[in-house]
């Protein structure tokens, strides 16, 4: 992590959000620095990805504050859902290149940069081939690749990877987050996945259900050690910690 | 990539050949396929069959054949009217006037179904307009057309249309609606105006049902030219069929009519090549890989 972490690129202040009379999320308060990646788990239905609308912008809350430093200058926020939204009538090219179209990017333009994207995302050789060709792991990279192609200063995760096996989980979590997080990219993840979570992320928020509440912070080392996923699923500290979240969620 | 790792990923594939033959294949469901040809043959057959027990039963006088016709009269209807090209003439009318009004009636269908996604009040505004005329019955209609575009060519034209652009504007309308909202929110989240979201998802997003929209409307369109011919007209299908029927000249009206029927095989024939060019990447999904 960079030394100057002063800059909050995302602050929540005791934020309660309700829906009618159901109260989602009571009184959350946490930072996201620069340069930081956050991961926020807990049971489903606990308000995390409530949580995660707030900090796109989506939603106000009943109370507390929101502040989105990369909103408010206008800067770009990159999504990732669980789906992976590609265009069924789009090559891997074309919907990499979706993102810079969408923001007025001449389509030659779009689809050439696109290309040369490819390659960093493990896609090289994939170019022509549409969504319906491609197996989810494949899919869920181009997923990426378009959202990175915005080159966004805040990167938005709704359990990302939830819908792939666990080998090809294990690798996207190399080749996509932890080098996005090497980058000094700022992101936020929602997840239930504790060993996801725990893996590749500077900091672990633990939420309790109904009303959602923090229920602990961790700082966890793994992400800095440099290691790959499954490497770092071996060190011994990993399953103490997975464990304690897993308990922290429990009760 | 930059970890250092080297991680297995499979090479890439080739891609599948689009539309290759082979005499049994398995499509997505398990179904297994034979090549077309096979069910040219059983057609062939069945109708073979079906057309000399026919011609049998009129011959043995079973069937008479100045109520019903028979396989060898309405033989000789279309040999003459080859001969004399009158029913070539009437056929290339007919066929013009349809696809002329499928063309217009699909445009401004499409056009208008998609462009309804734009505003939720002109939507809700027209939908009463749209389905009393899904209710009218366009032939109540034709004397009207008549009056208003005359006795020529263009009143089976406006005819044709107005059988087809109803149908097509509820199917593109109803595939603009059904654009993925995630996916909508993906693209304003990248910062799309709503303009750009309609051109680079909504619109495609609809071509699927706009599709659909061809193949339901093809049939409706020469319906809606025979419609406009009965009505008033020296020439055409609708004419020769009408002229026939009213001198009980059973052949001439069937083999006018399969006449029709050819042309509706021909219309939609070319709707499936432009739906293999425009709906590429589905064919792709569905040839197998």
């Amino acid at each position: 992590m960079s030394s100057t972490m002063t800059t909050a690129t995302v602050a929540l202040d005791d934020v309660t959000v309700r829906f009618g009379d159901y109260t989602a999320v009571e009184d959350v308060s946490f930072e996201v620095p620069e340069g930081t990646f956050l991961s926020i788990v807990g049971p489903s239905g606990c308000g995390k990805s409530t949580l995660l609308n707030l900090v796109s912008g989506l939603g106000t809350p009943a109370s507390g504050s929101v502040h989105n430093a990369v909103l408010a200058d206008g800067g770009r926020i990159g999504y990732m859902f669980q789906r992976d939204l590609l265009l069924d009538w789009r090559t891997v090219t074309q919907n990499v290149a979706l993102g810079l179209e969408a923001q007025g990017t001449p389509r030659r333009v779009a689809r050439t940069k696109a290309a040369e994207l490819l390659p960093t995302y493990g896609l090289a050789g994939f170019e022509s081939f549409y969504p319906c060709q491609l197996s989810g792991g494949m899919r869920q990279r181009a997923a990426f690749a378009r959202t990175m192609s915005t080159e966004p200063t805040l990167l938005l995760l709704d359990e990302p990877f939830s819908a792939l096996d666990y080998q090809t989980k294990l690798k996207l979590e190399a080749e996509l987050l932890l080098v996005f997080r090497r980058s000094g990219g700022t992101a936020v993840m929602v997840t239930h996945d504790i060993d996801e979570a725990v893996a590749v992320s500077d900091v672990v928020l633990v939420m309790s259900g109904r009303p959602g509440r923090i229920a602990a912070v961790h700082e966890v080392p793994f992400a800095a050690t440099g290691l790959a996923p499954f490497e770092v699923r071996e060190i011994e500290g990993f399953g103490h910690y997975v464990r304690k979240i897993w308990q922290e969620i429990e009760s | 990539m930059s970890t250092g790792q080297e991680l297995s990923r499979p090479a890439a594939p080739e891609l599948p050949a689009v539309g290759r033959r082979s005499a049994r294949r398995q499509d997505a469901a398990g179904r297994r396929h034979r090549s077309v040809g096979v069910a040219i043959v059983l057609d062939v057959v069945l109708l073979a069959i079906a057309l000399v027990a026919w011609q049998y039963a009129v011959n043995t006088g079973s069937v008479s054949s100045l109520l019903y016709g028979s396989p060898e009269l309405i033989w000789q209807t279309v040999l003459r009217g080859i001969g004399s090209g009158s029913m070539i003439r009437d056929a290339g009318i007919t066929a013009v006037e349809a696809l002329c009004g499928f063309v217009i009636g699909n445009v401004i269908g499409a056009a208008v179904g998609v462009g309804l996604w734009y505003s939720r009040l002109v939507e809700q505004m027209l939908r009463p307009a749209i389905a009393f005329l899904g209710a009218t019955p366009i032939a109540a209609l034709a004397p009207i057309v008549v009056v208003w575009a005359g006795t020529g060519v263009s009143s089976k034209v406006v005819m044709s249309a107005a059988s087809v652009v109803v149908t097509a504007l509820v199917l593109a309308f109803d595939g603009a609606r059904g654009t993925d909202p995630l996916q909508i929110r993906m693209l304003r989240s990248m910062g799309a105006p709503t303009r750009r979201i309609f051109r680079l998802l909504v619109l495609p997003s609809s071509v699927t049902n706009i599709c659909g929209g061809l193949r339901l409307t093809a049939g409706l369109a020469l319906i809606g030219a025979i419609i406009g011919e009965f009505i008033s007209s020296d020439s055409g299908l609708g004419h020769a069929i009408l002229i026939a029927g009213s001198l009980y000249d059973v052949p001439t009206v069937l083999a006018n009519l399969i006449v029709v029927g050819f042309l509706s095989l021909a219309l939609l024939g070319g709707v499936g090549r432009l739906e293999r060019v425009i709906l590429r990447w589905r064919f792709l999904a569905l040839s197998g890989e």
